[in-house]
């Protein structure tokens, strides 16, 4: 937990504080002085002297009195010995402001290791460093080398990039927007985007948390702080490096090795994180959060005094899956004599090109106690009778109070631009185009969602690692086994409730079809057993539905001989037969381990489903059964699974049951590195799954 | 009595057999001496022209013997193109003096063997007739590898004849063994030939020292190079593909080198993230700081070379499972592995046998 003088701190002490206008120790101080910091303020420069009417101290011994937040601006040697000066005047708080750190590499690196150890000793949790700083509105602490103080508010926002903060900073006081807490992280050698989760989920004063993220190092924690803040308010967050491209770019800026983009959408949405794709997003969705209640419901009506734009609202609206309220015969009934009979009273409601600020204030003001309608959205293009200002001003006040969702999008720029303001200053977000505010109802829509289902439920981790699993894993990391086949990882996989269909094996193909005759089966399937061939179907080493005894030797043959053919070096010992299992539908789950989350599953509908169409779900382990039976249900292709064409249903239950098996053997099992079970076969409702092929990769767990 | 240790191909593990019967014999107070008639592999050694392997042998077994007694003639390129002239050599002359003189000064007499029973004849020297003329016993050394093991053993035993005391397969790989067992050992059981053992495959006797690749790839050691760059390396990997991918290849090799672009920080910090002993950067690029420090905190190797990454990985693929023992970590892994799997006591029996 972040000690709360970090952000409401009696006194601050500015270790290089400067009387030179161009430096960074001039702009942290004059801020704090500039935006009325009550408390007690310290300057500390070996010159001595004053600044801004405050004296500056020669050295930290010198402040007279206790400290509660010390701020950094001086060379990273000289933060490492300010530090505990500054732990014995008792602050509980720092903030690293210079550069010079792990960004710089080589001697960096280790001066941050150094400030690490050095605040550990002293209990000192630190901000930064290579940060912009930190400022709350609601304490008048600007302790950042920003350009100016943004009004008070609501929205709180992290960064894990200074040039971030300084561009919504900028957007914040050019658009007058209220933020309650701005935070940047920096490098994180202590402080990161958990703890500052974990601080504002509490935050009496922040109802939305925005942050932008390039990489999390310590994914599980993220995870745990998402999870307890979201329930209790929004929380927003721009992940860059979402390619491939912006991924190496993150790696090399961070110099963390970025975690696939799969791993970060699967906790954003199991932490209940909605994300942004952009920053504008991020500001789209910030207004709505700040400015309006949430929906009740998801019945939205437009307004409109043009076609078009209602138009476009509607479909964005149907592609959101947001419904179009009714136009209740109530409602119709009260703003029907107000309007031209030449308006339209569907949904859009159409008050057509000349209407003026009355007739839109005639239609608000019914809706303001509408029952029938949760959320509104008032659109106006600017046309000759238009009266943009005394508009904005109607609608701000027929919902003033009320807990209705209103949004606004005035077109335009030049005769619109005042109206934007007044609908802003009123609480009435607008957006500049009507798609932006149905985006952002849909993501209010979300969060009503995530907020109301609760928490998913823990996966109890129980790591009770079953004696033959334990003991497979082990003899195989002692042969130094690293990639193992079917054969090997098959008796892991059944000591977590797996079943494979019989098999045996067979060296050759008189033993083959003796195998076959004795496992009584109609059908078989016959596949290659090399330690070296690990994608058996690349090499012709597998061949399904085998009926009868010549059916089976021949299969041996050319098994066997296409594997010697396609990959001479393998070592071949032999086939595996298998009863053939039939009447299912093919399945992938696995698992790989994240870098930064852990083990993250996967869930698909086999073949051209997860080849071609990518058509796979995610999660990060432990999967709770909501999350299992979420998976199963997100991938496109699942009313396949379901009931198709009148196909009997698959066994879902059978399904997220072996999700969470396989959720719990990668916990339980840190050795296993990465699993796949290919194909899963599931049967009808009842008739459960097999197992059909599967492989590991294990390594010594760290 | 000697023992000429033969193989079926090149790499079988001659020298590490010498080295392990000399260590295990020498152990239990037998006085083993070693001569390679004819060696390939030239080097000057203070001024002398000297075979590589015997050098080390002479070495390892403490052989108190002047390099032209263990090694009397060496492969150089001027041999060879006197042999193409067809120039009288007067080889014999000199291996017999040093075989004589070898023989003199022990109790059991390695010799080590040409590559198989074929190589040295464009020398006159054919091995097959150095076994008749000096009345050696044969241990027969193979690579397994399935069927083409049993062609190479059964015609080697056949040109050997009663000299022939077994073979020693070596490089067995884990899932062979059982196979090796149930069925290669009888089947030459059967044909009344003895195998005198299965050395299984291992990684550490495949292994590069980092300080070793560093030198063949011509590379600068930017970290890592500290005592010597001791650190083994097992197998090796490229990295040319999605950050993603490579985790997925990355966890299933450990002990490994990665061969990447320099500029691949994300495959860098992936093998970082791994098992991995060594990161190889190509290209000429000087490495990330970012990346560097973080190697250096894991204490992995890191190497940059001028070379692309094709052209690396050409080199080192020429590089590992054909490598000579000589580091003294694998020199022990080797001994103990052939005591563990090789009936040594069985076989020093066999030579004392009369013929």
């Amino acid at each position: 937990m972040l000690p709360g003088e970090l952000f409401h701190p009696g006194s601050v002490a500015v270790v290089g504080a400067s009387r030179n206008p161009e430096k960074v120790g001039y702009g942290v101080f004059s801020n704090l002085v500039q935006a009325g910091f009550p408390g007690q303020l310290y300057g500390v420069n070996p010159g001595g002297g004053e600044l801004l009417g405050h004296p500056l101290y020669p050295s930290i011994e010198a402040i007279p009195g206790p400290v509660d937040l010390g701020v950094f601006v001086v060379p990273p040697k000289a933060i490492l010995e300010g530090i505990p000066a500054l732990a014995r005047k008792g602050i509980k708080a720092a903030i690293a402001i210079s550069a010079g750190f792990k960004e710089i590499g080589g001697e960096g690196v280790s001066l941050e290791r150094s400030l690490k150890e050095a605040s550990a000793a002293v209990k000192i949790r630190v901000l930064g460093p290579n940060c912009l700083g930190l400022i709350n509105t609601h304490t008048a602490l600007n302790a950042s080398f920003s350009r100016g103080t943004p009004p008070k508010g609501a929205i709180s926002f992290f960064s894990q990039s200074g040039a971030l903060c300084t561009a919504v900073l900028d957007w914040a006081i050019g658009r007058n927007v209220g933020f309650s807490k701005f935070i940047s992280l920096g490098n994180k050698a202590d402080i990161s985007e958990s703890d500052i989760m974990e601080y504002l989920a509490d935050d009496p004063d922040t109802r939305v948390i925005l942050g932008y993220v390039e990489s999390i190092d310590d994914g599980r924690r993220f995870l745990r702080a998402a999870r307890n803040a979201t329930p209790r308010k929004p929380v927003i967050i721009v992940k860059a490096g979402a390619t491939g491209a912006g991924a190496r770019a993150a790696s090399s800026h961070t110099g963390s090795l970025a975690g696939s983009d799969r791993a970060y959408a699967a906790a954003f949405r199991q932490g209940g994180v909605l994300r942004a794709g952009t920053v504008d997003d991020l500001f789209d969705l910030a207004l709505g959060f700040a400015m309006q209640p949430l929906p009740r419901g998801d019945r939205l009506l437009i307004l409109t005094n043009a076609g078009g734009p209602g138009i476009l609202a509607a479909d964005t609206a149907e592609r959101l899956g947001i419904p179009l309220a009714g136009v209740s015969a109530a409602l119709r009934k009260r703003v029907h004599p107000a309007l031209p009979s030449t308006a339209s009273l569907a949904n859009p409601v159409d008050i057509i090109g000349d209407a003026r600020a009355d007739r839109y204030e005639s239609v608000l003001s019914a809706l303001r106690d509408e029952p029938s309608v949760d959320a509104v959205l008032v659109l106006l293009t600017p046309q000759a009778m238009t009266e943009p200002d005394e508009t904005a001003r109607a609608t701000v006040s027929a919902f003033a109070g009320s807990d209705k969702t209103v949004f606004a999008s005035f077109l335009g720029e030049a005769t619109v631009a005042s109206s934007r303001r007044i609908l802003s200053d009123g609480g009435v977000p607008n957006y500049p185009v009507p798609e932006r505010a149905v985006q952002t109802l849909s993501a209010m829509l979300r969060y009503s969602r995530i907020r109301s289902a609760g928490r998913p439920g823990e996966e109890e981790a129980l790591s009770i690692r079953p004696g033959n699993a334990e003991r497979l894993v082990c003899e195989a990391l002692a042969a130094g086994r690293r990639a193992l086949g079917e054969e090997e990882s098959r008796g892991i996989l059944e000591a977590y409730g797996f079943t494979f269909p019989r098999h045996a094996f067979a060296g050759t193909s008189d033993a083959a079809v003796a195998a076959y005759r004795e496992m009584g089966c109609a059908s078989a399937a016959m596949k290659i057993v090399s330690p070296q061939v690990l994608h058996k179907t690349d090499v012709g080493g597998v061949q399904l539905s085998l009926h009868g005894a010549e059916d089976v030797a021949r299969a041996f043959i050319e098994i066997t001989s296409s594997v010697r053919r396609l990959a001479p070096s393998a070592w071949i010992a032999g086939v595996s037969i298998q009863e053939m299992v039939t009447g299912g539908r093919e399945l992938i789950v696995g698992m790989s381990r994240d870098p930064q989350f852990g083990p993250l599953l996967m869930f698909g509908l086999g073949g051209i489903y997860v080849e071609v169409l990518k058509d796979v779900s995610f999660r990060v382990a432990p999967v709770s059964r909501r999350d299992a039976e979420e998976m199963v249900r997100e991938i496109r292709a699942w009313p396949l699974l379901a009931a198709y064409r009148g196909s009997e249903p698959a066994d879902e239950g059978a399904i997220v049951e072996a999700l969470i098996r396989v959720s719990r053997l990668s916990c339980d099992f840190p050795e296993i590195q990465e699993l796949d079970i290919n194909p899963l076969l599931v049967l009808p409702k009842g008739k459960g799954i097999r197992a059909i092929d599967c492989r590991m990769t294990i390594a010594e767990a760290p | 009595m000697k023992l000429y240790i033969a193989s079926t191909s090149e790499y079988a593990g001659k020298t590490l057999l010498a080295l392990a019967l000399g260590t295990i014999w020498g152990e239990a107070g037998v006085k083993v001496g070693y001569v390679k008639p004819l060696g390939k592999i030239p080097m000057m050694r203070e001024g002398r022209l000297v075979d590589g392997d015997a050098t080390f042998l002479a070495d390892a077994l403490v052989l108190d013997a002047p390099p032209e007694a263990v090694c009397p003639v060496v492969i150089t390129q001027d041999l060879v193109m006197a042999a193409w002239r067809g120039e009288e050599l007067h080889l014999r002359g000199r291996i017999s003096a040093a075989v004589r003189d070898a023989e003199a000064r022990s109790e059991v007499l390695l010799v080590g063997g040409t590559a198989n029973l074929r190589d040295g004849v464009f020398l006159g020297l054919s091995p097959l007739e150095f076994i008749v003329n000096y009345d050696c016993r044969v241990v027969l050394l193979d690579r397994f590898e399935g069927e083409k093991s049993m062609d190479q053993v059964l015609s080697a035993a056949d040109a050997l004849g009663p000299r022939f005391l077994g073979v020693v397969f070596n490089r067995v790989q884990p899932a062979q063994e059982k196979f090796v067992r149930e069925t290669v050992i009888p089947f030459f059981g059967a044909r009344g030939m003895r195998v005198l053992g299965a050395v299984p495959s291992d990684p550490v006797l495949g292994s590069v020292s980092v300080g070793a690749l560093a030198d063949s790839l011509s590379a600068s050691v930017v970290c890592g190079g500290e005592d010597g760059g001791k650190a083994m390396i097992e197998r090796f990997c490229v990295g040319a593909m999605d950050v993603e991918h490579a985790l997925r290849v990355f966890r299933g090799i450990s002990r490994k080198a990665v061969v990447t672009g320099g500029y691949r920080t994300d495959i860098q910090l992936a093998a970082l993230e791994t098992d991995t002993v060594c990161l190889v950067l190509t290209g000429g690029v000087a490495p990330n700081e970012l990346i560097l420090a973080r190697a250096r905190e894991k204490g992995v190797a890191l190497l940059t070379v001028a070379e692309d990454t094709m052209a690396t990985v050409d080199r080192f693929e020429s590089l590992l499972g054909r490598l000579r023992i000589r580091e003294p970590e694998k020199i022990r892994r080797g001994v103990d592995l052939v005591r563990a799997s090789v009936d040594t006591a069985g076989l020093l029996s066999l030579c004392r046998l009369p013929s």
